[in-house]
């Protein structure tokens, strides 16, 4: 039995490209409250590494690092807000020992995969105007919405959104929920 | 004796001719009937019509009295006939005579004063059109009525007033025609825009919105000011302009939703109805159709608070009419034509639980919450808007606190500035096209008013691919470019509005959702 249902298409996906898919229940079997933390305690066996993104107090996350942990499987953690409740699960776990990670290499570092460095792209600067490196400089302090970056940079609205829309095409600057964020691929 | 009265009746904004025909016959039984598809106000017309003539201190005829409303195939509806009636009977008994070319109208109550009827305005345009001098209305609708120029408008009080008056024993002055006044009324909006501290990016989408007449889609958490923005963005749209002022006051007058003594409406109107509204309350209908809240915010704002709360089926229903700017509404007995070019302003929390990119509480929703949320309005219908707009949640403490901010705070009569002239320079432009504001414009008209220099379309292009624009919003994003160089009383767009535009295309999409 498929669920969620709307994922079927991405079962399939993974069998036709030679991938896999397991489940200890057989044929019909709906899936029931105890049956997602048995699926978690797969999910930790099977990786060599877990990583923890949101937890809340009571949570499915928090089920499955203790798993990891008791399978003596390395626990990472990325470190939220202290004062968002979905970052209560993490910080008891950071309590507890987890690994802190705050860069793609960090990650890769509890693969033990040595340190990869990414080729730096310097044509920035050059083809920027003041304005726009004003933009980015206070945007790689801290990812801000328009009104917030009119506010430090003390320019009209509409001008900030002219400068934003023309980085963002020129894939300098991702957006997400209202927040603009240095594409750190590009930079 | 049979004497006929003219009277008219209202289908939609279009008025027809009703002649009344009352005969008062010397043989048969004592009766009173009424013939001619009366329906069950009009029938009730004749208990009205026999008290208030009473109450008159004339004698009722206890003769067989047979009222005919001719054409006698159409239904009759309302209760303005009571006064054509009564004119009817009473010149049958006292003996005056109707004057030439007179049209009568109005509700009586059952001490012979004359209520407030509605549609007066559809009455004196039809009189007008059809050449006839007089007409003879109550007085509280007098005022409404005397919009029209070339007819004499009578402002009767009650029946005594009136049989005293056609039998040349006391003069009505007719109404004074009221000119429409053309000086900027004031136009009396919930909010200042200065009372909004920050959300400056929300603002300049309302100024371009205004400037434009573009719809406006608002995303944000609650108490982040959807609602104040929305209120506030009446302030500073231009007053109704001439023609348009009695395109409105016809259909309100059409609804029965003009007051006594009220006449020509020159605010545009600000309809906000309730997410629970059902597809005739929006769009309108009965079996007398009627018109629904997109023809009473024509030329005005409708605002759909809680976008995504609204039935489905209601909002598909909005699609035809905000394209076509005016909607039919055919039923088995009647079918009219409403207006309804109205701005269309949604907004909605960005997740159920309101909470997403908040700054400081945590959503509470699954990803396919949201994506069940979202999915609630079609994608069609986000595309048939121009500007789509984060209002973030903002701290009031901190922005209070923030001198800068407050200093700089426009009111909505300095936006409002702008905000005219640049639909002085859209009048002047679309003067033969037939349309007021950029929203209005046709791939034609964007052809031959936004012309687009190579770097321009390049930019678009490249905008088309990395925020996945449809045709449509690719249109849309050129008419918001147009309105803010309008904006900036520039002929040409730059690639500085383009850009700028880019800012307010559909993000609900982009995020593949």
């Amino acid at each position: 039995m498929i669920h969620p249902q709307h994922q079927e298409s991405l079962y399939n996906e993974i069998l036709e490209n030679n991938g896999l898919v397991i489940s200890e229940f057989e044929g019909n079997f709906p899936p029931a409250v105890w049956t997602y933390p048995k699926r978690n305690r797969i999910v930790a066996g099977l990786s060599k590494v877990t990583m923890v993104v949101e937890a809340g107090k009571k949570s499915g996350s928090l089920i499955t690092a203790g798993l990891a942990k008791s399978y003596k499987r390395r626990l990472i953690v990325v470190p939220g807000p202290l004062t968002s409740l979905n970052s209560q699960g993490i910080l008891q776990l950071i309590k507890e020992g987890a690994d802190i990670v705050t860069s793609s290499e960090d990650v890769l570092a509890s693969y033990d995969i040595i340190r990869f460095e990414f080729p730096k792209v310097s044509s920035r600067s050059s083809s920027l105007n003041s304005f726009e490196q004003a933009v980015l400089e206070e945007l790689q302090r801290e990812p801000m919405n328009v009104d917030g970056l009119s506010r430090f940079i003390k320019k009209p609205v509409a001008e900030i959104g002219t400068i934003l829309s023309l980085l963002q095409l020129r894939g300098l600057l991702l957006e997400e929920g209202g927040k603009y964020y240095i594409n750190s691929a590009k930079a | 004796m049979l004497v006929k009265v003219l009277s008219a009746s209202n289908s939609g904004l279009e008025a027809i001719g009703i002649d009344v025909e009352v005969n008062v016959a010397n043989r048969g039984l004592p009766a009173f009937e009424i013939v001619g598809l009366p329906s069950k106000a009009v029938d009730e017309s004749k208990e009205r019509v026999r008290t208030a003539v009473i109450n008159s201190n004339i004698e009722f005829p206890s003769r067989r009295i047979v009222v005919n409303l001719a054409p006698g195939d159409v239904p009759k509806e309302g209760s303005f006939y009571d006064l054509p009636i009564a004119v009817g009977i009473l010149a049958s008994i006292i003996q005056f005579k109707i004057p030439r070319g007179s049209l009568f109208f109005g509700e009586l109550s059952l001490d012979g004063t004359l209520r407030h009827t509605k549609g007066a305005l559809l009455l004196a345009l039809f009189a007008k059109e059809k050449g006839i001098k007089n007409i003879f209305v109550p007085k509280s609708c007098a005022n409404e009525a005397a919009v029209v120029k070339g007819i004499d408008v009578y402002p009767i009080e009650n029946l005594s007033h009136l049989s005293a008056y056609l039998l040349n024993e006391i003069g009505i002055q007719p109404v004074e025609f009221k000119e429409v006044d053309e000086e900027r009324g004031v136009v009396r909006a919930e909010f200042d825009m200065a009372e909004i501290l920050g959300q400056e990016q929300a603002k300049r989408a309302m100024e371009i919105s205004a400037a434009g007449g573009h719809n406006l889609f608002m995303s944000g958490s609650p108490g982040s000011g959807k609602t104040m923005l929305a209120r506030a963005l009446q302030g500073i749209l231009p007053v109704l302009i001439g023609g348009e002022q009695l395109e409105v006051t016809k259909i309100y007058s059409a609804a029965g939703r003009i007051p006594p003594e009220g006449s020509i409406i020159k605010t545009r109107p600000f309809r906000s109805p309730h997410h629970t509204i059902s597809q005739v309350g929006l769009i309108g209908g009965g079996t007398r159709p009627q018109p629904g809240e997109i023809s009473l915010a024509h030329r005005g704002i409708l605002f759909l608070d809680e976008f995504n709360e609204f039935p489905r089926s209601v909002l598909e229903a909005l699609r035809q009419p905000i394209e076509d700017g005016r909607v039919s509404i055919s039923r088995s007995r009647e079918r009219v034509r409403y207006p309804c070019k109205f701005m269309l302003i949604a907004s909605a929390n960005p997740c159920p639980c309101g909470y997403l990119h908040h700054p400081k509480k945590p959503c509470l929703c699954t990803q396919r919450e949201i994506e069940k949320y979202r999915k609630r309005v079609s994608g069609p219908m986000l595309d048939r808007i121009d500007l789509h707009v984060d209002v973030p949640a903002v701290s009031v403490k901190e922005l209070s606190d923030d001198e800068q901010i407050k200093t700089g705070l426009e009111t909505s009569e300095q936006i409002q500035k702008r905000v005219v002239s640049a639909r002085k320079i859209q009048q002047a432009r679309f003067k033969e096209e037939g349309i007021y504001t950029n929203a209005e414009m046709k791939n034609v008209h964007i052809k031959k008013h936004c012309k687009l220099s190579k770097e321009i379309k390049q930019l678009l292009r490249r905008a088309g691919v990395a925020f996945q624009l449809s045709a449509r919003s690719y249109f849309k994003m050129i008419k918001v470019a147009r309105t803010i160089a309008d904006l900036e009383s520039l002929p040409e767009i730059s690639v500085v509005h383009m850009a700028e535009a880019l800012q307010y295309r559909p993000k609900v999409r982009a995020e593949g959702l």
